[in-house]
């Protein structure tokens, strides 16, 4: 194992493999990483804004929050976590997933509206 | 023994292995977090209305957090680029940045949790009103509604404490400077409290009292006093496991970076590629971290 340090020998080695392609998609790849982080930044702003709006029912208010936080999550999802080029096996994995958080939670709200007497041990 | 698929993609799955195992470890990260999540909502549904603490988390200080999180999972992003790109240095500096946004958000977060565990709430046996104490107006939707708890910073007194502690120190009156408002206020009506505070400011005559004094109560009046701590209620049970799990996790992905760029970075010159597959998957569960914070600051601080 060499013993010189890091910066001084291997970064040149590699830079020199990437081709005028690679480098072009990579750019890419930021430009689309700096856009989503200006939308991410804009999303988080209108969340603490739609504190301040008083909407007549609750269901508007937590409507309008859980799409704002789903329309950041999903680009997170996508761009950061590369979900956007489409890994079929990665698919698989997060239907399964899906199907088990889906699961979960109607067997919770099954259990919620049907205990004995509606409720009645959480009033 | 070489491990196999470290670099090459398995035919099968189209990934190398790490990318696979990372992804099945994220799914069951989604059950983790989705039943505490699911939890938390069918514990907030089932709430008597005006006894779901709100209004209590600071929210400016965790819309900086998410801002500190977003900006972090940028640098991972962009140092997997630069580490594609073959630019090991601009990769170190990002890093550096991640790594910094880590220790920003978790320094935030222990003061958040330091000021919530010296904030207290006394439910008192013999309620006061508004009337003989104006400056818990906020506390009640009528001047002459009795008052059976309030919430607030105690004089003297230090985190952790509870009635019991406090009896046996000999304390015979706790001084509380109230909050502005009580959680049974609903946000609406904190609102419209406020428009109307301000648009008689400057009309009214100075009052006498001031809003922040602080309200004397004997401890033969308290029923029960207690910080806000996971001990406290449903909500701060919930809010406590549902930060702190995400802080360890928090924690973990620093710490993993850490090493990949410090101890682990030998591997960059023996096995670029797979030094860089190595960052990918670290990527990865910090921006599932990310993500599972971006639902929760909605949820816990404004909804």
């Amino acid at each position: 194992m060499s013993d010189k340090p890091l910066s001084s020998e291997l970064p040149e080695l590699v830079v020199a493999n990437v081709s005028s392609t690679d480098e072009h998609d990579i750019r890419h790849e930021q430009k689309r990483y700096l856009a989503v982080y200006a939308v991410l930044v804009v999303g988080t702003v209108l969340t603490v804004a739609m504190y301040y709006v008083h909407f007549e029912a609750v269901w508007q208010t937590v409507g309008v929050a859980l799409l704002i936080a789903t329309t950041k999550a999903t680009l997170v999802a996508a761009i950061f976590m590369h979900l956007w080029h489409g890994q079929r096996e990665i698919y698989r994995i997060l239907f399964f997933t899906g199907v088990f958080v889906a699961g979960m939670l109607i067997l919770t709200t099954y259990a919620h509206f049907c205990l004995p007497e509606m409720g009645h041990y959480l009033r | 023994m070489k491990i196999p698929y470290t670099t090459e993609i398995r035919e099968d799955t189209g990934l190398y292995n790490g990318k696979v195992g990372m992804w099945l470890f994220l799914a069951s990260e989604v059950m983790l977090f989705g039943g505490l999540f699911s939890a938390y909502v069918f514990l907030r549904i089932g709430a008597r209305e005006g006894e779901w603490p709100h209004g209590l988390l600071n929210i400016p200080i965790g819309a900086f957090n998410t801002l500190v999180l977003i900006t972090s999972s940028l640098t991972v992003a962009l140092s997997w680029t630069a580490l594609k790109a073959g630019d090991f240095q601009r990769y170190r500096r990002l890093q550096a940045v991640t790594l910094v946004c880590a220790a920003l958000f978790l320094g935030i977060k222990s003061w958040e949790y330091a000021d919530k565990f010296s904030h207290y709430e006394i439910w008192l046996n013999k309620p006061l009103t508004a009337k003989e104490y104006p400056q818990l107006a906020g506390h009640s939707t009528e001047p002459d509604q009795p008052i059976t708890s309030i919430i607030g910073h105690i004089e003297g007194v230090g985190p952790f404490q509870t009635l019991a502690s406090l009896q046996e120190a000999g304390v015979s009156t706790v001084k509380i400077h109230p909050d502005k408002f009580h959680y049974r206020l609903s946000t609406l009506e904190q609102a419209e409290r406020r428009k109307a505070e301000r648009a008689s400011r400057g009309k009214a005559v100075h009052s006498a009292t001031d809003e922040h004094a602080s309200v004397p109560v004997d401890i033969s009046r308290i029923a029960r006093l207690s910080a806000f701590v996971p001990k406290h209620g449903t909500f701060f049970a919930t809010y406590f496991t549902l930060t702190g799990l995400h802080a360890l996790h928090v924690l973990g992905g620093a710490l993993a970076f850490a090493f990949i760029l410090w101890p682990g970075a030998r591997m960059w010159r023996d096995d670029p590629k797979r030094y860089t597959n190595n960052v990918e998957c670290a990527g990865l569960f910090w921006h599932f971290v990310d993500l599972v914070w971006i639902f929760l600051f909605p949820i816990l601080y404004l909804l």
